[in-house]
């Protein structure tokens, strides 16, 4: 493995995630998010290294923890936090929310909120790009839980079969909800799933984004040429299930041996040793986006909440009728004017 | 008699159900060693061990299909959906084989399962984990559908469910997990698929269920206050429902409105508002009204998730409209 | 030997007509039971059309590249295994008639439907005469129908001038209530022959006690119009009832009446008192309803009066009485008759009676010369009976006081309620 500034970009995104996540937990315990069902990623920052293999154009859907997946394709902290906090100028207009970012322009065709519910999307982007002959490839970014989903070995079957530019990435962090890995699956070689369905198939250290980006650029390369992949980044998540809530279903012990398995202190240390950035350097990093994270955040406690009226926006296309607000339908019921 | 939550007595009654009944099984994520996502389960997997208290993977269709299965074959099994929002997922098993399995096999084969599962706005949980699917159900010939809107029916209406014959969908609201009520497990609020009136009043009949019931006292009450007397009637049981006293109460008073959570197109309300207005019609003075969720996905931004359901308010204003025509300030 | 035509069958669900791709058996070729004779494309894909028995293919009636439709004639064959109609074909004998005996859904299949008849109705824009009828609430039109009033000529209270159904009763006219007092409703129905006054200073009581009394006259009575029967008495005071809660008193026919009012009524009614119910034997004095009906003295009046057990009356009062008599006269003959006929009663509230969840209470006197006390034996198990003994067919106004607490007593099936 050659380090180079390369990973320094690599180590300053998983900064920007980890204090985006964090900026995230204050907006909540401020009460100013919309609704506590806030999945952090924390823990899981290498999977910039699968971020950073993808190319301007190349699509991605992402689960409900997809926050960080989200800022390593290039997403506008301030714009995301406001979307958390359902605020109007959120990337989704603060109808979505933490589970249901996207964008469009950024090749983000949506997080979820059903697990496995935006894998098969890729499979369909993977045809749309195979018969354009683009060259683009997609991805869909999912939990372990979701290796319980019948879905994901449909949309499997499917790639292999087609052929298609397609990459299935698993962020390992041990745990759907509250069941750790070994509670969910009598046999938990994931990869192995993957390869009998005839994908190319790895396994990198979480707690190595270089690792992760050299096991992601060769998967993608493959992808490419129409053979399909599947990449799992074997992660710990270091805080509950949703924003802080506790534990109970796993020990102290075990916390602290996962949480040190830090993807960014091991960066830091890796870089240091190879003299590739001083301490002073890196802190200056972590200070950015300290500052970059605050701003979103106060970005977001001062936007504009939605006006009334634009829940009725976007169900159907626009130009199209739209639906028929309540109010509406009872004033003709109700009104005193003319018979109609 | 005691004072306790929704969620406790939903609990109590599992407990009570696994005590009596050792064929009663729990089957569903985060069950057991978490306890429920919403804490309903908790304490059980101690209780009564894995065997009985099954912590699934996240498999929603195997989940329901295994009770359907587990309950063909003796068992009564009370499957946990974690969210209403994942029945999707689960179609196929509950309304293609759970639902036909009786008909179909010509009675030989029946599904007395339960499949528990909540649903409902009020947490900003977004577009794919607040909605009122009920109606889902409620078209699905063969199954069942009860949806309490008090600790005591928690309670005594999963109890009843457990005794069915047939698949019961037994919908519970997040926001009533935490709602405080007495409880007496030995006196049922009502039989098993009749309606409870809430609240006696002789100028219109408010019908609701699960949470909007709740609204629909409040707005009765301050009907109240301004000289409408509203009855107000807790549907509890969707299916099988029994019409009676619902259509003796509307041509009492000649005026009714149908309240409910979920988008109001194609709603439970209003089927209900057109099977009253068919046996009904004489008696009409007025069209029964439906009140519901605007025809929208349930977006994240409390404001906009607030106003999409109706509130007291709305259903006071609309009854009060409905009787004394007066508008209110919101009339288009 | 039969020579029958083979038709398209269906090759898939969604399949209604398919196009012939090829024969593969020519005419004059002999072919066996399940040999392909033929590719068609369906909308979905082209498939084979084996031969459901063998023989020898006569004539195509369709060539390659033919659009045909399900259940058409696409071959003549000679076949020697069936009998012409017991394949997916006709007789070759009907050929001039083919329609005949095809397959029942073809001819639909193939047929144009008939052309619409141009009446002028089929033309009318249908939202130009939305006018021409009035705009009136379900509730306004039923009771419009039992009425016979012509909704055209009223003009409605409602929202946007809807017609309810207060705006018909209000021309109708012809239920006369007399209303006093605020409260809990009960509702007052007097007997064959008399009006509301006949309760005496029951209403005054019961309003004084807090409660909202109507006192009806029956139709044919007082200056209620007449009714042609007993269901329609029942349906035109429905019509006046009020809303929710209430209780029926009722004395002889308008007991009978009160049963059937609260048999429609269900929950909303929460006892009937039943002065001396007509309806519940067979048996009536008609020399007591012929007397009412023919006096033209006061002698004659009296004597009738007499079976009744008013009491003594002055000759002030017969007169007044029998004045009042005359007046009704038609009514009274006209609804006497729909109830009474040759000394037996023509209505039967026992049915009704033991349908009813409300409390029942009954009071009769043991010297009721117009009906039989004794009759009180058919009532259901559950119904409160009060025997007032010598008391004759006006047990409410010998007893007056028992008929004043049944009426406001507060009920121990409402307590039930309460403590539930």
């Amino acid at each position: 493995m050659t380090l180079n500034t390369a990973a320094l970009g690599r180590y300053r995104t998983m900064r920007r995630i980890r204090s985006f996540e964090e900026r995230v937990g204050e907006l909540f315990l401020k009460g100013e998010s919309a609704g506590s069902m806030l999945h952090l990623s924390i823990g899981e920052e290498a999977v910039v290294g699968m971020t950073e293999a993808m190319q301007p154009g190349d699509t991605f859907t992402t689960h409900h923890r997809g926050h960080g997946i989200f800022i390593g394709r290039g997403a506008d902290p301030a714009r995301m936090m406001a979307e958390i906090a359902g605020k109007e100028d959120g990337y989704c207009r603060g109808k979505g929310g933490s589970m249901h970012i996207a964008d469009r322009a950024l090749g983000h065709l949506g997080a979820n909120a059903i697990v496995g519910g935006g894998i098969p999307h890729v499979v369909g982007a993977g045809i749309s790009y195979r018969n354009a002959g683009s060259g683009q490839i997609s991805v869909a970014f999912f939990g372990d839980g979701a290796m319980s989903q019948g879905i994901l070995y449909e949309s499997m079957n499917m790639a292999a079969l087609w052929h298609l530019p397609v990459i299935f990435c698993c962020i390992n962090n041990q745990y759907g909800m509250g069941t750790r890995v070994d509670r969910s699956a009598g046999h938990h070689d994931f990869p192995a799933r993957a390869e009998a369905f005839g994908l190319n198939a790895a396994r990198a250290d979480g707690v190595d984004v270089e690792a992760v980006h050299d096991a992601a650029r060769t998967l993608v390369e493959a992808a490419r040429r129409g053979r399909p992949g599947y990449l799992e980044i074997d992660a710990y998540r270091f805080y509950g299930h949703a924003r802080m809530d506790k534990s109970p279903y796993r020990t102290a012990e075990e916390e602290a041996e996962g949480r040190a398995r830090d993807p960014l202190l091991a960066a830091r240390n890796c870089m240091a040793a190879a003299d590739l950035a001083s301490e002073a350097d890196l802190d200056s990093i972590d200070s950015d986006a300290a500052v970059e994270m605050d701003l979103a955040l106060a970005h977001a406690i001062a936007a504009h909440a939605p006006a009334l009226s634009t829940m009725f926006e976007d169900v159907y296309a626009p130009g199209t009728p739209a639906p028929r607000p309540q109010a509406e339908r009872l004033t003709a019921i109700l009104s005193e004017g003319a018979r109609a | 008699m005691i004072e306790t939550t929704y969620r406790d007595a939903i609990r109590q009654a599992l407990l009570d159900a696994m005590q009596a009944d050792p064929s009663v099984i729990l089957i569903g994520e985060e069950v057991g060693l978490y306890g429920g996502a919403y804490g309903v389960t908790k304490g059980l997997i101690d209780r009564f061990g894995k065997e009985r208290v099954i912590d699934a993977p996240i498999s929603e269709p195997a989940i329901v299909g295994a009770a359907i299965g587990a309950a063909m074959t003796g068992l009564r099994p009370v499957a946990e959906l974690m969210y209403v929002d994942f029945i999707g997922m689960t179609m196929d098993q509950l309304a293609n084989q759970a639902a036909k399995s009786r008909y179909m096999f010509g009675g030989q084969i029946s599904v007395p399962m339960v499949l528990r599962t909540q649903g409902g706005t009020g947490r900003s949980a977004a577009a794919q984990h607040s909605q009122s699917l009920e109606a889902w159900v409620l078209h699905t010939p063969g199954l069942r559908l009860v949806m309490p809107a008090t600790v005591n029916d928690a309670y005594h209406l999963l109890r009843q469910s457990l005794t069915q014959p047939d698949p019961v969908v037994f919908i519970e609201h997040k926001g009533l997990y935490t709602m405080k009520g007495d409880l007496d497990t030995a006196t049922p609020d009502g039989p098993w698929g009749q309606p409870v009136t809430r609240r006696q009043g002789g100028d219109l009949v408010i019908l609701s269920y699960s949470r909007m019931l709740h609204e629909s006292l409040a707005a009765a009450d301050q009907l109240a206050v301004a000289g409408v007397e509203a009855t107000v009637i807790d549907l509890r049981c969707l299916n099988p429902m029994d019409e009676a006293p619902l259509v003796a109460a509307i041509k009492a008073t000649g005026r009714a409105m149908v309240v409910t959570e979920a988008a109001v197109t194609g709603s439970v309300a209003s089927d209900i508002a057109a099977r009253l207005t068919e046996m009904c019609f004489d008696w009409l003075e007025e069209p029964i009204l439906r009140l519901g969720g605007e025809d929208i996905p349930i977006p994240v931004s409390p404001a906009l998730e607030k106003g999409s359901i109706p509130s007291a308010t709305l259903i006071h204003d609309a009854a009060l409209w409905l009787v004394a025509r007066k508008a209110p300030s919101w009339a288009a | 030997m039969g020579r029958v035509k083979i038709l398209l069958p269906r090759l898939g669900e969604t399949m209604e007509e398919a196009r012939v791709v090829d024969w593969l058996v020519a005419p004059g070729a002999a072919f066996r039971r399940g040999d392909v004779l033929l590719e068609v494309e369906t909308d979905k894909t082209v498939v084979e059309v084996p031969a459901l028995a063998g023989g020898l293919l006569v004539a195509h009636l369709v060539g390659p590249g033919t659009m045909v439709a399900l259940g058409q004639p696409i071959a003549e064959i000679e076949s020697a295994e069936i009998e012409g109609d017991k394949i997916e074909g006709d007789k070759i004998e009907d050929k001039d008639t083919p329609e005949g005996s095809l397959p029942a859904a073809a001819p639909q299949a193939t047929k144009a439907p008939d052309p619409m008849p141009q009446t002028p109705a089929f033309n009318v824009d249908p939202g130009a005469n939305t006018d021409l009828r009035p705009a009136a609430s379900p509730a306004a039109r039923a009771v419009a129908r039992r009425a016979g009033v012509d909704l055209a000529t009223l003009i409605g209270s409602g929202r946007r001038g809807r017609i309810q159904a207060h705006d018909v009763r209000g021309t109708l006219g012809n239920i006369a209530v007399h209303r006093s007092g605020v409260g809990l409703p009960i509702v007052l129905l007097h007997g064959l022959f008399d009006d509301h006054t006949g309760w005496r200073d029951l209403p005054r009581r019961l309003s004084a006690a807090g409660h909202e009394v109507l006192a009806i006259d029956l139709p044919g009575h007082g200056t209620s119009a007449v009714a042609k029967d007993f269901s329609e008495m029942v349906d035109r005071i429905a019509d006046v009832l009020p809303r929710g809660q209430m209780r029926l008193v009722g004395h002889s026919l308008g007991a009978a009446i009160a049963v059937r009012l609260a048999q429609q009524l269900g929950a909303r009614v929460d006892r009937v008192v039943l002065c001396a119910p007509a309806g519940l034997g067979a048996r009536l004095n008609s020399d007591f309803t012929e007397g009412m009906l023919e006096a033209q003295t006061t002698a004659a009046l009296g004597r009738a009066l007499a079976l009744l057990d008013t009491g003594p009356m002055s000759s002030a009062a017969l007169t007044a009485e029998l004045a009042r008599l005359k007046a009704c006269r038609a009514g009274h003959a006209a609804i006497s008759d729909a109830v009474v006929r040759g000394g037996f009663q023509q209505i039967d509230i026992t049915s009704d009676l033991a349908s009813l969840e409300c409390d029942i209470a009954v009071m009769f006197g043991t010297s009721d010369l117009v009906l039989d006390w004794r009759d009180v034996a058919h009532l259901p198990p559950h119904a409160a009976i009060h025997l007032i003994r010598g008391a004759g067919h006006l047990p409410h106004l010998a007893a007056p006081d028992l008929v004043f607490g049944l009426a406001t007593r507060s009920f121990a099936s409402q307590r039930r309620r309460a403590d539930a």
